[in-house]
């Protein structure tokens, strides 16, 4: 734990406004389309047209001969120049057909957007007229949609070097060896046999996840002497550069990757390595001039941000008093055609299948997943990565127990709550800490569950339709390397750079990339509260691989985990050269635990007189440094590396209320009110927003927004009129409460939030609209859940 | 969402000016920019080619909201004029609750009551409402001569007008019979969103309060706006009460083909058109009570 708290001016817990925000709503900010450098060429990709195809040839002689045009690139070029996208860098260490495939397509295209050559030209409208230009020549083939019927032996393979179209199959539970496994399978089966109540439904979650307001965009600049540097919008520049130079053949000491500070959305999808970066990388070696690609919104969805897209059968036995004893699970996710560098799309179903068991204490589990090859997009990384539709099951499913037996599904869901941390799960997630039935306690004390009842029978008695609906979720708080290692081939600690500048000013350096989240504001009063200075003192540094230490990424609610406690661990390193320093020219012998930091001084607290400005004597270290303590030496600066001992986690409660309108299924949610165990708070009004924004997605999620392919594979949402977001207007009033235990592996007790977080919305969102139609009896197990699926329902169940 | 070359970009500031600039392209290589909420996104993905905009902003008199024996409307009037316009009586008060849903306030500031319906998108409430209040749409051509198309004479189709590529839409003129009430609604997944289905209706009272005349019109379904004149027929005669209007309804879901896509099945339009139909019905009756 840090030393003397209490002598810190607490700027941790404090709704500090947002440092970033100024600039950012006053058009300041400077995302990778506002960096323009000389002689900046722009390119433009061709795309198929078709789902699945032969490239019979692809034609450019016509775009190269038009206005502007500098270069056209193609598969082929790709294939030839530079070296697949199958690199070790960006392979997870699990067993999986991993396909190989390079910057463009070559032989075949395999979904609706694949790109097929990239057009370079002197300004944007040049290269999109080229780009016209290009004549693709395509053989037809059938298409591979529904994962299931992939896997028929006799369906076509989206990548035909490959026996079939399964990526990926695993067990997650029973050990390790098929003995262990069939050994469990049948303990588990003999606990469904004896069960007293037995729910089995097969629960599918269609294709959706997060459209940021920023779409990918990448420059990269080449120079003989410097090598390749790369303005990107990414999650992890570290991997980046270490996949752009594995792959384009170039020392990796002469690659430089820079996340632009101010990027807009992230949500997982700028996590992976992607294709278009590597040509447009090639591109601007091969013509020695910097080349941007900015993406549009039609190609961002047609290519990015789709996940969830499961179908989870799912089983759960149970007594008839409520003890859940026993999930069994038969999953399946259409992963598209598995081309994202470090997800390879499988990765998230994995860690969806994982998470499953949620926060509950079953006896036994038999869960298992199949990740299947179809000709779509690959799934790409979306908050509440891979366990929304797992997620979604297991809560629905839980509460299709509790009708089953008569009892109120929250008190059924409190009765199965892990009762003590640490807990490792069925599936073999660790739970490191927390207090799950102080969080629910807390939800359920605001919540009348009672008084809810009486006020339902009443609206009832009058037409009205009114339900309450419950969930709850374990998240990781940040991922550690015992996960990451296997998961994503990373490490999970977290790093932080510290510089102290004469004039006492606070550089943080980290290698996650941010984008969004707030990170200048929360890093800046870590520092404040532990220098005991003003959160204007810090300035931060993050996404620059030239200048930061390795970072994995801002990934997985890493930020209040694991680069914040880097951060205060070397914040620590620091204030320990300090008082050491200051004790020495004091005259005293005092140790760290002596000294204050606080109001922009260090205070030995025995004698207040003895005290210093806390520029003095940074100027004093950095600038004059005669006389120091025996073993000392000058300069204030220190790179910190921190990793807890386990995994952690965070958990949170949900209640919504909802009303259904009969005659049309068209429901409203009323209110939402959630119980969150976030740890030690840095900036509440921070963690309010990111529970805000994941309650907000959610429901979008669940409710609107789909992407849809039609029986040709052609993707049919390209843009927001069919892609469709929740507005301000369809959301509820959002109450978010605390009921927080610091955690003990963290130096500030914090936790790392908000990642996971949607994944809990869709279940308490169907558990309501299905507790508000009880009378009528209808289930729901299937995402996404619209006015026109409830009417039918309910036209089915006699209702109208 | 970059547009194909455009040569040129003109900002008449007089309806003459206009269609002189007309008479220097071939059909269909001068565009017409109104508010530009639909054609800008349609040059942007180059589903149209001008090598002309014409930017119709600053010809002022194409703008404007006046009540004489009848309603006009200048076609370059924005939907946040008409949401807001007092002047616009019970008759054609539909009007305002189309203007008042369409997209978000920034395009209600920027879309006109002119460029929807003369880009006449399938899913837009524009055209279903002017269809349904029965107005009139007054053209001018390159040569200078005006005609006047009726509102049933004038949408041809999704994205077909009766405007040729050499007239311009000046201003559309309304009915505002005594005794009679308007009404719009429409229903999309979220909040303002184009409408799935809606629907106008527009109904004259007697003396007795019942229904001597009506007119009803349906959007969002795949024809485009389309009326119906088998639920007019069945509301003649209707006092606004459920089970009339009921009827009426039912006339309409048996009268018009609805489809199925993703956002609702053919049931649930019919089912919407029943529901809107009642909903609409209330405030249409009660405004041309002079209740509402």
């Amino acid at each position: 734990m840090s030393a003397n708290p209490d002598n810190q001016k607490s700027w941790m817990g404090t709704r500090l406004p947002r440092k970033e925000d100024l600039r950012l709503i006053t058009g300041q900010g400077k995302y990778v389309a506002d960096i323009v450098l000389p002689g900046m060429l722009h390119a433009v990709f061709v795309r198929s047209d078709y789902a699945h195809a032969r490239l019979v040839s692809v034609d450019v002689s016509a775009a190269l001969e038009a206005p502007g045009v500098v270069a056209v690139i193609t598969g082929e070029e790709m294939k030839t120049q530079c070296r697949s996208l199958r690199q070790p860098v960006l392979l997870p260490n699990l067993p999986a057909k991993y396909p190989t495939y390079y910057g463009l397509a070559v032989d075949k295209v395999k979904f609706h957007g694949d790109p097929v050559a990239m057009v370079i030209a002197r300004d944007k409208y040049q290269a999109v007229d080229a780009a016209e230009l290009v004549v693709v020549d395509y053989e037809e083939l059938p298409v591979v949609l529904d994962p299931e019927a992939a896997l028929a032996p006799d369906s076509p393979r989206v990548h035909e070097e490959e026996a079939d179209n399964l990526m990926f199959e695993m067990t997650f539970t029973g050990g390790a060896t098929d003995e262990d496994r069939a050994k469990n399978a049948a303990e588990v089966e003999r606990i469904f046999q004896s069960a007293d109540v037995v729910v089995k439904e097969r629960f599918r979650v269609h294709r959706t996840g997060t459209t940021p307001m920023e779409t990918r965009g990448v420059l990269a600049d080449w120079s003989a002497s410097d090598g390749l540097t790369v303005y990107n919008t990414t999650q992890r520049p570290h991997i980046d550069r270490l996949a752009f130079a594995d792959i384009l053949d170039i020392p990796a000491e002469k690659v430089r990757v820079i996340a632009p500070r101010d990027m807009g959305g992230g949500f997982g999808l700028k996590a992976p390595f992607y294709r278009e970066s590597v040509v447009v990388a090639y591109a601007c070696r091969k013509l020695g001039r910097p080349v941007r690609w900015i993406e549009s919104r039609y190609e961002s969805l047609m290519n990015i941000g789709q996940e969830r897209g499961q179908i989870n059968t799912l089983e759960v036995a149970a007594s008839k008093e409520g003890k859940l004893l026993a999930l069994r699970n038969r999953g399946i996710a259409d992963v598209g055609t598995g081309q994202i560098g470090v997800y390879w799309g499988f990765v998230m179903p994995f860690l969806g299948a994982v998470e499953m068991p949620n926060a509950y204490t079953w006896e036994a589990g038999d869960t298992d997943l199949r990740v299947i090859f179809t000709n779509k997009a690959c799934l790409t990384p979306s908050r509440a990565f891979g366990h929304f539709p797992t997620r979604f099951a297991v809560e629905r499913a839980v509460d299709i127990v509790a009708r089953k037996i008569g009892m109120e599904p929250s008190d059924l869901r409190r009765r199965n709550l892990v009762p003590r941390l640490p807990y490792t799960s069925v599936t073999g997630e660790y739970y490191d800490s927390g207090d799950f039935l102080k969080v629910w306690d807390n939800l359920m004390s605001q919540v009348d569950l009672p008084g809810f009842r009486r006020e339902q029978a009443e609206a009832r008695a009058q037409g009205k339709y009114l339900g309450i609906g419950f969930g709850c979720g374990v998240e990781l708080s940040g991922v550690a390397s015992e996960l990451m290692v296997p998961m994503e081939n990373q490490p999970g600690y977290g790093a932080a750079t510290v510089r102290i500048d004469p004039r006492g000013k606070v550089f943080i350096m980290g290698g996650d990339a941010p984008g969004g989240q707030g990170h200048e504001t929360t890093i800046s009063q870590i520092v404040a509260a532990t220098f005991g200075i003003s959160p204007e003192d810090t300035i931060i540094t993050t996404g620059d691989t030239g200048t930061t230490p390795f970072g994995s990424g801002t990934i997985g609610a890493r930020m209040g985990s694991y680069f914040a406690s880097a951060v205060r661990k070397a914040c620590d390193e620091l204030r320990e050269k300090m008082t050491h320093v200051l004790a020495h020219d004091l005259g005293i012998r005092a140790t760290m635990e002596e000294f204050a930091f606080t109001d922009g001084e260090i205070v030995y607290q025995r004698d207040p007189s003895k005290r210093k400005g806390f520029r003095e004597i940074a100027e004093r270290i950095v600038m004059f440094p005669i006389n120091l303590p025996e073993g000392e030496v000058g300069g204030l600066e220190t790179t910190a590396f921190f990793e807890a001992a386990k995994p952690m986690i965070c958990f949170n409660a949900d209640a919504c209320v909802v009303e259904v309108e009969l005659a049309t299924g068209q429901f409203k949610v009323l209110r939402w009110l959630t119980s969150e165990d976030v740890g030690n708070v840095i900036n509440p009004m921070i963690v309010d927003g990111q529970m805000h924004g994941a309650i907000v997605q959610g429901l979008s999620n669940a409710i609107f927004e789909e992407f849809i392919y039609n029986d040709q594979g052609q993707q049919m949402t390209a843009d927001f009129e069919h892609y469709k977001l929740a507005t301000a207007a369809d959301m509820p009033d959002i109450k978010v409460t605390y009921a927080s235990t610091p955690c003990p592996h963290t130096p500030l007790g914090t936790r790392g939030i908000g990642e996971g977080r949607p994944s809990a919305v869709p279940g308490a969102l169907c558990n309501a609209l299905v507790d508000a139609l009880v009378p009528f009896g209808i289930e729901i197990t299937e995402l996404p859940i619209r006015p026109s699926v409830l009417w039918q329902k309910l036209k089915a169940a006699g209702a109208v | 969402m970059y547009p194909a070359n455009i040569e040129d970009y003109q900002r008449p500031a007089s309806l003459q000016e206009a269609v002189a600039i007309l008479r220097g392209y071939e059909p269909g290589d001068a565009i017409f920019m109104a508010g530009g909420q639909s054609v800008m996104q349609a040059m942007k993905s180059r589903m149209v080619r001008p090598r002309c905009v014409v930017d119709l902003q600053a010809i002022a008199e194409l703008k404007g909201i006046t009540v004489d024996e009848g309603l006009r409307i200048g076609a370059m009037t924005r939907y946040v004029e008409i949401a807001g316009a007092g002047e616009i009586s019970s008759a054609n008060a539909a009007l305002r609750d189309a203007a008042r849903h369409v997209g978000d306030r920034q395009v209600r500031n920027r879309g006109t009551i002119g460029g929807s319906c003369c880009w006449n998108y399938v899913a837009s409430c524009m055209p279903a409402v002017t269809l349904g209040l029965g107005a009139a749409f007054h053209l001018l051509d390159a040569q200078g001569k005006t005609r006047v198309v009726n509102a049933g004479d004038f949408f041809l189709g999704p994205l077909e007008t009766a405007r040729t590529d050499h007239e311009v839409l000046t201003h559309l003129v309304f009915d505002a019979a005594p005794r009679t009430g308007s009404a719009y609604r429409k229903w999309g997944l979220v909040t303002d969103a184009l409408p799935v289905v809606g629907v106008c209706m527009k109904v004259s009272l007697d003396a007795a309060g019942r229904c001597s005349a009506a007119r009803m019109s349906l959007s969002g379904l795949p024809a485009g706006a389309q009326r119906v004149q088998a639920g007019e027929k069945a509301l003649l005669g209707s006092d606004g009460s459920r089970e009339s209007v009921a009827r009426a309804m039912e006339a309409v879901v048996d009268a018009v083909e609805c489809h199925t896509d993703k956002w609702a099945d053919a049931n649930y339009r019919q089912q919407l058109i029943r529901t809107l139909g009642q909903e609409v019905a209330a405030t249409a009756f009660a405004r041309a009570r002079g209740e509402a």
